[in-house]
C-alpha cells in the first residue's frame, strides 16, 4: 500500500481533513431530500427533541427531529411507523457519523390527521374512555342546558333555534370559547370545565359547526377528551358534519351528528314527555265521559229516576200554571173549602145518628170492599185485594196480605 | 333532578290511573281515580307549562370568576360555519 503511495506521490489527509471534505460534500448534495423507511428505536427526549432511525431491509439512518419541526407535528411518532422524512444530511466530526436533520414527516399510505387521531383514539380506548357502561344517560327533564361553542358560530344559532322551536321550556347558560386556532383546545376544555362545576346545569352541549379535519382538530385532543370524561353531567357532543368522528365524540355520553342534533336530543325527551301527557290528559277526560255516559244510560234503563224526573217536571210546571192562576182560584177554593166542611160536619153527623161510630170508638173497625159492600167473611176477599177499614175517626187503606181460615 | 324524577313519577301514576279506568270498574272508583288522575295531570301541566326560555352567556372576570349576562341572539344570524 505504502509502495503505492509513494508511486502516486499523494499526500494523506488528516482526519479532521478528510471528514471536513465528507461534511462538505455529503451537505451540500444531500441537502433537501426526502426518505422513506420505517421507524425503529423512536425516543423523545426531555429536551423535546426525537431521537429515531429509518431502516429498510438493509440499511440504517440515524435522525433527529428537533423541537422546533415536531411541534407542529400532529402524529406520534411509534415504532413500525411507515414515513416519508425531508430534511438535510448532517455529519458529525467528533464521531464522524452522519444523521438526517428531518424538518417534516408524512406517514405512508394514511394522512397524518387520519394517524395522529387513531393514535389518540387507541391510546384513550386502552384507557376506556369510550367504555359503553361509563356513557350516562341524558336528562329527559333539563332545566339548563349548557352550551359550549362559539359565540358567534353558526353552531349556537342552530342550537338556539332548534330549542326555540321543540322546547321553549328549557333555559341556556352558554359558555363561549375559541373552537380553532391556537388557544382553541385549553378554551374549550376550560368552558366545559366551568359548566360542570355549576350547580344547575343537567346536560352540556359540546358543538362546533363543519370544517376540515384541521378545522375540527381541537376536538380530536386529549385535553378536550380528558374534560369531557370529567364533566359532572353528561354531555351531548355534536361537532362537525354527519360524516366526521371526532375523538369528543367518541367520549361523550352521547354523539349527535350535527349541532342541530344535538339540540334535537335535549329536547326530544320533553317534547316526548308533553305528547305523552296530552295523550293521558285528553284519555283520562274522555274515558270518564264515557263511563258517566255509560252509567246515565244504565240509570234510565234500569230505575225509575226518568220517569220521576219527568214527574217533578210536571209538577212544577203544574205549579207554575196554578201559581198565576191561584188569585182567582183562591176565593173560589175558599168557598169550596167551606163547603166540604160543611158536607163533612153534615155526614159525621148522620153517621153518628147511625150508631156504628159508637161500636168503633171502642176499637172495632169496618171492612169495606172497593164497591163499598161490608166484608164479614174471609170468603169474601182474595189475597192481594184492597179495603178499606173505617175507624173511629178516619180510614184506612188496607191490602190483604194472606187468609187464613181460622183465628 | 328531583323535578325530574317527580315528574316522570306523576306521569307514571296517571299513566296507571287512566289504564285502571279504561276497565270493567265501579262507578265511586272511577271518580276518585279521575280526581287523582286531574290531579296529576294539573301538577304535570305545571311542570310543562314554566316561564319562556332564558338564554345566558357566561363572561370571565379579571379576577378568573365568571358571571351570567343575559344573551343577545340578534348578530347570530349572519353566522359563519364555526
Amino acid at each position: 500500500m505504502f509502495a503505492t503511495r509513494a508511486v502516486t506521490g499523494m499526500q494523506p489527509y488528516t482526519v479532521s481533513q478528510l471528514t471536513v471534505l465528507i461534511k462538505d460534500v455529503l451537505e451540500q448534495r444531500f441537502d433537501n431530500i426526502y426518505v422513506v423507511g420505517e421507524v425503529s428505536n423512536a425516543k423523545v427526549y426531555p429536551s423535546g427533541h426525537w431521537y429515531f432511525s429509518l431502516k429498510d431491509q438493509e440499511a440504517t439512518l440515524p435522525c433527529v427531529c428537533f423541537k422546533n419541526a415536531n411541534s407542529s407535528i400532529k402524529f406520534k411518532l411509534e415504532d413500525g411507523l411507515m414515513i416519508v422524512a425531508r430534511g438535510k444530511l448532517s455529519v458529525y466530526p467528533p464521531r464522524g457519523s452522519y444523521q438526517m436533520i428531518v424538518t417534516g414527516l408524512e406517514p405512508v399510505g394514511i394522512g397524518e390527521w387520519q394517524l395522529a387521531f387513531n393514535q389518540l383514539a387507541e391510546k384513550l380506548e386502552r384507557e376506556g374512555f369510550f367504555a359503553p357502561e361509563r356513557k350516562r344517560a341524558i336528562p329527559i327533564f333539563p332545566r339548563r342546558i349548557g352550551v359550549v361553542t362559539s359565540p358567534v358560530g353558526a353552531a349556537l344559532r342552530d342550537i338556539l333555534h332548534t330549542l326555540k322551536r321543540r322546547n321553549r321550556s328549557v333555559n341556556v347558560i352558554i359558555s363561549p370559547c375559541k373552537v380553532q386556532g391556537e388557544g382553541s383546545v385549553e378554551e374549550i376544555a376550560r368552558a366545559i370545565a366551568v359548566l360542570s362545576d355549576m350547580e344547575d346545569v343537567d346536560v352540556i352541549i359540546v358543538a362546533r359547526g363543519g370544517g376540515s379535519i384541521e378545522d375540527l382538530w381541537s376536538f380530536n385532543t386529549e385535553l378536550v377528551a380528558r374534560a369531557v370524561l370529567s364533566s359532572s353531567v353528561p354531555v351531548i357532543s355534536g361537532v362537525g358534519h354527519e360524516t366526521d368522528v371526532t375523538i369528543c365524540d367518541l367520549v361523550a355520553d352521547m354523539r349527535a351528528p350535527t349541532p342541530t342534533a344535538a339540540a334535537e336530543l335535549v329536547a326530544k325527551g320533553t317534547v316526548e314527555l308533553m305528547d305523552k301527557w296530552g295523550l293521558l290528559d285528553r284519555r283520562l277526560n274522555s274515558l270518564m265521559t264515557e263511563k258517566l255516559a255509560l252509567v246515565r244510560r244504565q240509570v234510565e234503563r234500569l230505575s225509575p229516576l226518568n220517569s220521576l224526573i219527568r214527574y217533578a217536571e210536571r209538577l212544577k210546571h203544574l205549579k207554575e200554571r196554578v201559581v198565576s192562576r191561584r188569585q182567582t182560584l183562591n176565593s173560589r177554593l175558599d168557598m169550596q173549602f167551606a163547603a166540604a166542611q160543611h158536607m163533612l160536619k153534615t155526614s159525621r153527623e148522620k153517621l153518628a145518628a147511625l150508631g156504628p161510630l159508637n161500636v168503633l170508638s171502642r176499637g172495632f173497625s169496618v171492612l169495606r170492599k172497593a164497591d163499598k159492600s161490608v166484608v164479614r167473611s174471609f170468603s169474601e176477599v182474595k189475597p192481594g185485594e184492597q179495603l178499606e177499614a173505617l175507624l173511629h175517626e178516619g180510614k184506612l187503606k188496607i191490602t190483604i196480605e194472606s187468609i187464613d181460615e181460622k183465628w | 333532578m328531583t323535578k325530574t324524577i317527580d315528574f316522570e313519577t306523576s306521569l307514571k301514576e296517571l299513566e296507571q290511573v287512566v289504564s285502571e279506568l279504561d276497565g270493567e270498574i265501579k262507578l265511586e272508583r272511577a271518580l276518585s281515580l279521575f280526581e287523582r288522575g286531574m290531579e296529576l295531570s294539573t301538577q304535570l301541566e305545571s311542570f310543562l307549562k314554566v316561564a319562556e326560555q332564558k338564554v345566558e352567556i357566561l363572561r370571565r372576570q379579571a379576577d378568573g370568576t365568571y358571571t351570567t349576562e343575559l344573551f343577545d341572539d340578534k348578530n347570530l344570524e349572519a353566522a359563519g360555519d364555526q
